[in-house]
C-alpha cells in the first residue's frame, strides 16, 4: 500500500510538496531551538563544573563569569596574587586555582593556570607533557587542531584575547614551546592555551620570585592533595600580611602595575570549590566586602544569564509549535479533500479486492510518509541551520555548537512529527475506511 | 478452498432464486430467479429505473438482498458478512463500470498490476504484457488513466478486470458512451475476452444494438421483475 500512498501523493505533487515543506519548517525550528539551548546549557553546566565561585576584580558579577569561566567576555581586572593565599588560608576552600589572562595565540587564549585546572575539565593529555619550565605551554584539542600546532611547536602570543583586537601586538621577545596536546572534552579547555602563571607574567616583564600561592604548586601538580596542603601552609603568613594590612590589597588592585614602583603579580581571578556547604554561604558575603575583590557563583549567573534568553527560546518554540499545528491542519484538509475527490477510487480499490483496512492504511500511510518526509527534511535542514550558524558566529562555534551532533530530543520531535501526521490522517483514513460501496458507485455511475 | 468443491462442482456459475431488493426511495428490483452457466454471455435489459444496475450490485454482492438467495460458485453469497463476501468476491468477479473505470493515480500497467495483487493473485508480468497486446492498450501502458481517451479508458477497464482470471465478469452500461461502431467493436471485444479467459459475462444494457451480439438477454420489466429470459 505505500507504493500506492507514494502514488497519490506524487499525483498531487504540489500540494504534497507544500505539506512537506510546512512541517519541515516546523521541525527545523524545533531541532534548531533544542540543539541550540540544550548545547548551550550543557557547555555552561561543564564548563562551571567543579567551580562554586569565582573571585577577581569588582566589576559586572556576570561578566567576570563569563570571562574566567567561559572565556567569553574580558575579565573585570585583575587582583594582587595574594588573593589566591588569602583563599587557600581559608577553611571553607577545598580548591583555589589561579587563572593569568592576557594574551593569545591566534585567538585562543593563553591561560595561565595550574595543573589543577585540567582536572577541573577532566583534560587528559594525549601527547607530551605539562609545562615544567618557563614559556612552556599546553595546548587544547581544538587548538591543536585549528592551528596545526604540535609538540616541541614555538609560537608568540599576542597582547588581548581576541585574534583581531586593535593594536594586538607579538610578544617576539618571550616564544611558548608546546609541551604537550590535550585530549577533546568538549569544554572551552578544548579552546585554551595553558601555562604557567609565572610565564605569563615573565612575559609582561612582571617581576616575581615564586609561584602563585606556593613556590612548589606547580612542580608537584599532579599530586593535588599534596600541593594543597603544601600551599596552604606556605601561604599563611601571607594571609596574615593581607589581613594586616588591608589597605595594601587596595592599592594593589586600584593601580596593578604602579605597586611596589613595577608590575606587581597579579592573577586575573581565582576558581574556588568549597570544602563545605557552609563556605556557600560565609565566602561570597566575606569577599564582597572586600573593596577590590567581588565573588560570582557561576551557577547563579549563569541561571540569570540564560533567563535573558527564556523569553525569546519560549516564543520562538511557540511559534515553531504554532507552524507544526498548520502543517497539520493542512495535512489534514488536503487528505480530507482528496479523500474525498476519489471517493470513486477508494471505491473501486474496494470492488478491486482491497480490504477496507487496506483503504484505511492507504490514507494513514499517506500522512504518515508526508510527516516523515516533513520530519527528515526538517532534521536536514534544522542541523544544517545550526552548522551554518556555527560557523558564521564565532560565540556558537565557541561554545561547542555543531549541526553535525545529534541529540536525543529529536527523536521526540521526529516521533511528535510522525503523530501529528497519523492524527491528521486519521479522520479521512476513516472517511475511506467506512465508504459506502453501493452509494458510491451509484452516484458515480 | 476444500477439494471437495471440485469433487461436486456446481453445474451453474451463478444461480439467483426469489431475489429482492428496494432502496430507501421505493425503487428496487425482483424478486425474480434465473441462473448463469461457466462461460456463458448474457445482456441485461430493461427500461431505465427497472433495477439493472441494483440487480449487478447484488450479484456481485455490493448489496444486501432483503429475499432470496445468490448462489455463486456454490458459495450462498446472501448468507454471508461483508468480510466473507468481499472474498467471495475477490476470488471470483470482476466488476466494470461506466464510469470508475481505473485508479486513478497510477498508469494503466500499474493498475492491473495493482489487480493482480488485490485479488491475491501472484505477479504475472507475461499475462499483463498480453492482455495489453490483445486489447491493443501496448503503446499506452505506462499513461496515466487520465490520458487516455473515453474508448482507451473502457479497454483499459476491461484489461484490469480480465487480469485477475475472474469466473464472472460484470459489467454495467460499458458502451453508453460510445457511437454505434465503437460499441459493436466494445462489446465484440468484451465477449471475444471474456470467451479467451473462460469468464461468464453478465452486461447491463439499454443498448439494443448489443443484443445480436450475445446468445441471450435477461430483460426486466419496468416492475423491476423478470419480463423476458430468452435465448436472441
Ligand atoms: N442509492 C439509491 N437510493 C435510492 N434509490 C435508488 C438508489 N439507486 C437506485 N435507486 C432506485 O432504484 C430503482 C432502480 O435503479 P437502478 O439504478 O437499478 O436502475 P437501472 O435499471 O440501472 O436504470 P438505468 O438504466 O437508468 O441505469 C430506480 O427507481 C432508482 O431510482
Ligand atoms: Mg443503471
Amino acid at each position: 500500500m505505500i507504493g500506492l500512498a507514494l502514488a497519490y501523493l506524487r499525483d498531487r505533487a504540489g500540494q504534497t510538496a507544500l505539506n512537506v515543506l510546512l512541517l519541515a519548517l516546523a521541525v527545523a525550528s524545533l531541532v534548531a531551538l533544542l540543539l541550540v539551548s540544550a548545547r548551550v546549557e550543557d557547555r555552561f553546566a561543564r564548563d562551571a563544573a567543579g567551580v562554586d565561585l569565582v573571585v577577581g576584580a569588582k566589576g559586572s558579577p556576570l561578566q567576570l563569569i563569563l570571562s574566567a569561566v567561559y572565556h567569553l567576555d574580558q575579565p573585570t581586572g585583575n587582583v594582587p596574587v595574594e588573593t589566591l593565599a588569602l583563599l587557600r588560608a581559608d577553611p571553607g576552600v577545598a580548591r583555589a586555582i589561579p587563572l593569568a589572562l592576557g594574551d593569545n595565540f591566534r585567538g585562543f587564549r593563553i591561560v595561565g593556570t595550574e595543573p589543577a585546572f585540567l582536572a577541573l575539565h577532566g583534560s587528559k593529555l594525549v601527547e607530551g607533557r605539562l609545562w615544567e619550565a618557563p614559556m612552556e605551554a599546553v595546548i587544547g584539542a581544538e587548538v591543536a587542531r585549528r592551528t596545526g600546532a604540535r609538540l616541541g611547536q614555538k609560537f608568540l602570543g599576542s597582547h588581548g584575547l581576541g585574534a583581531d583586537e586593535e593594536g594586538a601586538m607579538a610578544h617576539d621577545h618571550a616564544p611558548f614551546v608546546v609541551t604537550g596536546i590535550l585530549a577533546p572534552t568538549g569544554t572551552v579547555a578544548d579552546r585554551l592555551i595553558l601555562t604557567s602563571v609565572e610565564s605569563v607574567w615573565d612575559v609582561h616583564g612582571i617581576a616575581h620570585d615564586e609561584a602563585p600561592g606556593s613556590a612548589h604548586a606547580h612542580d608537584d601538580g599532579h599530586d593535588h592533595g599534596h600541593a594543597h596542603d603544601h600551599g596552604h601552609a606556605h601561604d599563611h603568613d601571607h594571609a596574615h600580611a593581607v589581613k594586616a594590612d588591608p589597605a595594601g590589597t587596595e592599592g594593589g588592585a586600584a593601580s596593578p602595575l604602579a605597586a611596589r614602583g613595577g608590575p606587581a603579580p597579579e592573577v586575573t581571578a581565582v576558581l574556588v570549590s568549597y570544602a563545605s556547604p557552609a563556605a556557600a554561604i560565609r565566602l561570597p558575603a566575606a569577599i564582597n566586602r572586600q573593596t577590590a575583590l567581588q565573588a560570582a557563583v557561576p551557577a547563579q549567573e549563569t541561571a540569570r544569564f540564560l533567563t535573558l534568553f527564556d523569553g525569546a527560546i519560549a516564543g520562538a518554540r511557540a511559534l515553531a509549535l504554532l507552524i507544526a499545528a498548520a502543517a497539520a491542519l493542512s495535512i489534514f484538509t488536503v487528505l480530507l479533500s482528496a479523500a474525498r475527490a476519489r471517493a470513486g477510487d477508494l471505491a473501486l480499490l474496494r470492488v478491486m479486492g482491497a480490504s477496507p483496512a487496506r483503504v484505511f492504511g492507504t490514507i494513514l500511510a499517506e500522512g504518515l510518509l508526508v510527516a516523515a518526509a516533513g520530519a527528515l527534511l526538517g532534521l536536514l535542514i534544522g542541523h544544517a541551520a545550526v552548522e551554518a550558524a556555527a560557523r558564521a558566529f564565532p560565540t556558537l562555534g565557541g561554545i561547542g555548537l555543531s549541526g553535525l551532533a545529534f541529540h536525543p530530543g529529536e527523536w521526540g520531535i521526529l516521533a511528535g512529527a510522525l503523530v501529528l501526521g497519523a492524527l491528521a490522517a486519521l479522520v479521512p483514513a476513516a472517511a475511506g475506511f467506512r465508504t459506502d460501496l453501493a452509494a458510491t458507485l451509484a452516484r458515480a455511475q | 478452498m476444500a477439494p471437495c468443491r471440485y469433487l461436486i462442482a456446481p453445474v451453474m456459475l451463478l444461480e439467483v432464486e426469489n431475489l429482492s431488493f428496494r432502496h430507501p426511495g421505493g425503487g428496487g428490483v425482483g424478486p425474480l430467479g434465473f441462473t448463469l452457466a461457466p462461460a456463458e454471455a448474457c445482456l441485461l435489459l430493461g427500461p431505465s429505473g427497472s433495477g439493472k444496475s441494483t440487480l449487478l450490485q447484488l450479484v456481485a454482492g455490493l448489496l444486501t438482498p432483503e429475499t432470496g438467495t445468490i448462489l455463486l460458485d456454490g458459495e450462498p453469497m446472501h448468507a454471508l458478512g461483508p468480510a466473507a463476501r468481499d472474498d467471495l468476491r475477490r476470488r471470483t468477479t470482476a466488476i466494470v463500470f461506466q464510469s470508475l473505470r481505473l485508479v486513478s493515480a497510477i498508469s494503466v500497467h500499474a493498475n492491473l498490476a495493482l489487480a493482480r495483487r488485490l485479488a491475491g493473485l501472484p505477479p504475472d508480468p507475461g499475462r499483463i504484457a498480453r492482455l495489453l497486446e490483445r486489447l491493443g492498450l501496448a503503446p499506452l501502458a505506462g499513461r496515466l488513466p487520465r490520458a487516455l481517451s473515453q474508448g482507451e479508458a473502457q479497454r483499459a477497464a476491461l484489461a484490469r478486470a480480465l487480469v485477475t482470471e475472474p469466473r464472472l465478469l460484470l459489467a454495467d452500461e460499458p458502451t453508453s458512451a460510445l457511437d454505434d461502431a465503437q460499441a459493436t467493436a466494445a462489446a465484440t471485444l468484451l465477449l471475444d475476452a471474456a470467451r479467451e479467459a473462460g469468464a461468464a459475462l453478465l452486461v447491463v444494457t439499454h443498448d439494443a444494438r448489443l443484443k445480436p451480439l450475445f446468445g441471450r438477454a435477461l430483460v426486466l420489466g419496468a416492475d423491476g421483475r423478470l419480463a423476458e429470459d430468452a435465448a436472441t
